[in-house]
């Protein structure tokens, strides 16, 4: 069930309203049906995926917290194998295949390569490290294991967050499980809001752009440089869009039921480097890889050589988790290799950054570039489209495409001026609330005036969040 | 829980009044004005043409055919009603607004190589929504075809109206030079792209056929000369005749139409300066291929008698 879908918009409320009337003790076991309901919409049998992944987690952590030595570790070593396993065999198998064949193709032999039809289940990668986390959680003795299967399958599925994240840490989210909530207005409140800005980033401006996007990058040969180069500038807001919108309504929705999700995105197009950049950015995925990836190998004590080596593995990693598609480890390689340079530039040659005045706007628009050109290796469809888009930009110059005509381009721009402004008055603290205002009726008639907004700006037909495919 | 219900109830509020003012104001400007960019000619065709010729297309008929070159060779006034992005069904509304107030003495449809491969309405059947509920059976009809909650969204004018108010505010402020002469939009730019290598010959859609059949059909009860033209484009051509080429021509033999496919024409693609992009002529395109299309009727009309 999509969020920007009919179907979700009649199952909400009822849900909201069901989960708040009902008792205490049943409100957990309501929410895990409703959870699976909710998958199950798209493709019931994998269901089945969460439940094995959900039992063996359980399972495993039981045990973790229940021996020692040898036993624990091999545990833990059965859990991630499981559950990795079957993440790569429903999303990496086709892909592995391909490159093998490639690579016994330049060795001279040459065989057709098999193509398994698997389709990919949606939000697989995130409910799996979710539950991965919480294994090694245990395992780590940070938090202790789950005793009710039911409320432990309800961290694994719980609905708002179950298919993109936030990919939440069982530390912040199963107590909350254990929580008496209590009826609370200001929360219900919140998360509507929550859920209209969430709206007004997809459909408006993520739908908006994505026809200008889609018409460029899946028809590069058609166009020019700068068609090319404003597709990307579009891309850069989509893909925040898209999935900050899917946060917000994930994080909305989930506090009209009481419940407190992390933050995902923090304004990350004003970081002043692609290190803050990436403390922005998905901040769910970038402090589960820092935790259980990047820490694991080192971090940043040990010799300086291998704390680069670290950053490039754990970002090359974190392409592959977006994606099977050499897109996606170039796009990886690609901030792993920048986060290279800037740790050279400010750690290893102390040039400090300025945090002020011009420079710092600078340091943003340049940050920014950084990140639009990465955009284009992780929109493009293949790795020879990006190469071409490339191309592109640096040699083939020309009239811009203005696709569906000026209004259609006008349109977005106006609407990504919106965002940008309403993220430099949360950036810059200014004092003025619309929609957050203490006034209930200024605050009401901002929210009203923004599902109006919503629902004359809306791309309706923008389809499934990007992020769903990961 | 009383500041709950003055929050939702003043959303309520807020949002139910503006959408009834957005469907009042927006529905007494599109019958007072003409709107502007395509809104011109869909609304010259549902409303005032009178013309004895018509040309129905997509945006490959705006960039083919000029009837001012056209008038003269044919001895009858001409128009062409071309929509961007647009497809059969489109067509067939178009044909059944303007037929509801004359019946044209000749019909052309311009038509891409894959015309009937498109499955559904077509993405921008939706730009006939501020003619929903106007009178125009077709056109509700098919827009209340998506889908089971469609009527019932199509009663909201935010809904509606959604992203048309947008380019009716734009144009209205900062206005909208008309540079059609006719219904053709001449386009001065140059060709930057390579030859497309990519074309496809894709397979007909039923729905799309029976579309494109009940078309023939009604000019053909009504006496109208229907002709069928596929302009020729700058791709690489595809082994054999297109599908859709071959349904339309089987449909043209029924009736006696004329069906004219320059769709894979290899004069043109040697001249890339003829065009603006891969399957769109700019000007000097236009002219060399309205004067060869004129002649190719005439040979047509001759062989017919």
């Amino acid at each position: 069930m999509l969020f920007n879908s009919l179907a979700f918009v009649a199952f909400f409320p009822i849900v909201c309203l069901l989960y708040w009337l009902l008792p205490h003790r049943w409100r957990n076991l309501f929410l895990l049906i409703a959870s699976y309901y909710f998958y199950m919409n798209w493709k019931p049998a994998y269901a089945l995926l969460i439940g094995f992944s959900t039992i063996v987690t359980w399972v495993c952590g039981r045990h973790i917290a229940d021996s020692a030595g040898k036993a624990k570790k091999v545990s833990l070593v059965v859990c991630l194998v499981l559950n990795f396993a079957i993440l790569f065999i429903y999303k990496y198998l086709n892909f592995a295949t391909g490159a093998v064949f490639s690579l016994l193709d330049l060795a001279g032999l040459r065989m057709a390569v098999p193509e398994f039809d698997i389709l990919l289940p949606v939000g697989i990668s995130f409910y799996t490290f979710q539950a991965v986390g919480y294994t090694i959680d245990v395992y780590r003795g940070t938090i202790r294991p789950e005793r009710n299967f039911f409320t432990y399958a309800l961290f694994v599925s719980f609905f708002p967050q179950l298919v993109a994240g936030p990919i939440e840490r069982a530390a912040n989210l199963l107590p909350q499980f254990h929580t008496r909530h209590k009826f609370n207005g200001e929360n219900l409140i919140e998360g509507f809001k929550l859920m209209i800005w969430g709206y007004f980033m997809k459909l408006c401006i993520a739908g908006n752009v994505s026809v200008y996007v889609d018409a460029v990058f899946n028809n590069l040969p058609n166009h020019n440089g700068t068609s090319v180069i404003m597709a990307a500038f579009f891309f850069t807001f989509q893909i925040f869009c898209d999935f900050g919108g899917y946060s917000l309504i994930a994080i909305g929705v989930a506090r009209c039921m009481g419940f407190n999700l992390m933050q995902n995105f923090n304004r990350p197009y004003f970081a002043t480097s692609v290190k803050e950049f990436w403390r922005r950015w998905h901040i769910s995925l970038s402090t589960w890889f820092m935790d259980y990836v990047y820490i694991p190998l080192g971090g940043s004590r040990c010799s300086r050589a291998k704390h680069l080596r670290n950053l490039l593995i754990t970002f090359v990693v974190s392409g592959v988790w977006h994606g099977a598609n050499w897109t996606f480890v170039v796009w990886g390689a690609y901030h792993g290799l920048l986060l290279c340079g800037h740790t050279i530039r400010v750690k290893f040659l102390h040039i400090k950054e300025s945090t002020t005045g011009l420079m710092k706007a600078v340091n943003i628009v340049f940050t920014f570039v950084l990140a639009m050109a990465g955009w284009i290796f992780f929109r493009a469809n293949t790795l020879s489209d990006a190469v071409q888009a490339f191309h592109h930009i640096l040699y083939r110059r020309g009239p811009l495409f203005i696709g569906e005509g000026k209004s259609e381009m006008a349109l977005p721009l106006v609407l990504i001026a919106l965002l940008v402004l309403k993220e430099l008055k949360d950036e810059m603290g200014w004092n003025i609330h619309l929609m957050h205002n203490k006034n209930v009726y200024v605050s009401a008639v901002s929210s009203a005036l923004m599902i109006i907004v919503i629902a004359v700006c809306a791309q309706f037909e923008s389809g499934a969040f990007i992020y769903f495919q990961f | 829980m009383k500041t709950i219900l003055k929050y939702f109830l003043c959303v309520l509020v807020v949002v139910v009044g503006f959408d009834l003012l957005l469907g009042f104001v927006a529905k007494r400007y599109v019958t007072t004005h003409i709107l502007p960019g395509d809104y011109q000619a869909i609304d010259y065709l549902i409303n005032r043409s009178n013309e004895e010729c018509l040309i129905i297309g997509s945006s490959l008929a705006i960039n083919s055919l000029m009837p001012s070159l056209m008038e003269d060779s044919l001895g009858m006034t001409c128009y062409n009603g071309g929509a961007n992005a647009q497809s059969m069904p489109y067509f067939e509304t178009m044909l059944d607004c303007v037929f509801r107030r004359y019946t044209p003495k000749m019909v052309i449809f311009v038509l891409d190589p894959n015309e009937l491969s498109r499955k559904g309405l077509g993405q921008r059947y939706n730009v006939l929504v501020p003619y929903y509920g106007c009178g125009h059976e077709l056109i509700d009809r098919n827009l209340e075809s998506k889908d089971a909650v469609e009527p019932w969204l199509l009663r909201s004018a935010s809904y509606r109206y959604n992203r048309i108010w947008w380019r009716i505010l734009l144009y209205h402020f900062i206005g909208y030079s008309n540079k059609s002469d006719k219904g053709f939009v001449p386009h001065e730019r140059p060709m930057s792209l390579p030859m497309l290598k990519t074309i496809q010959n894709e397979d007909t859609v039923q729905a799309c056929v029976d579309s494109f059949v009940r078309c023939m059909t009604i000019c053909n009860d009504r006496g109208v000369k229907v002709v069928c033209v596929f302009p020729p484009g700058y791709y690489s051509p595809v082994n054999g005749a297109f599908q859709s080429v071959n349904v339309v021509e089987e449909e043209c033999l029924k009736i006696n139409a004329v069906c004219i496919d320059d769709s894979q024409d290899s004069t043109f693609l040697e001249h890339p300066e003829w065009f603006y992009d891969n399957k769109h002529f700019n000007i000097d395109g236009s002219v060399i291929y309205t004067k060869q299309f004129l002649q190719e009727l005439k040979a047509h009309s001759q062989t017919q008698q």
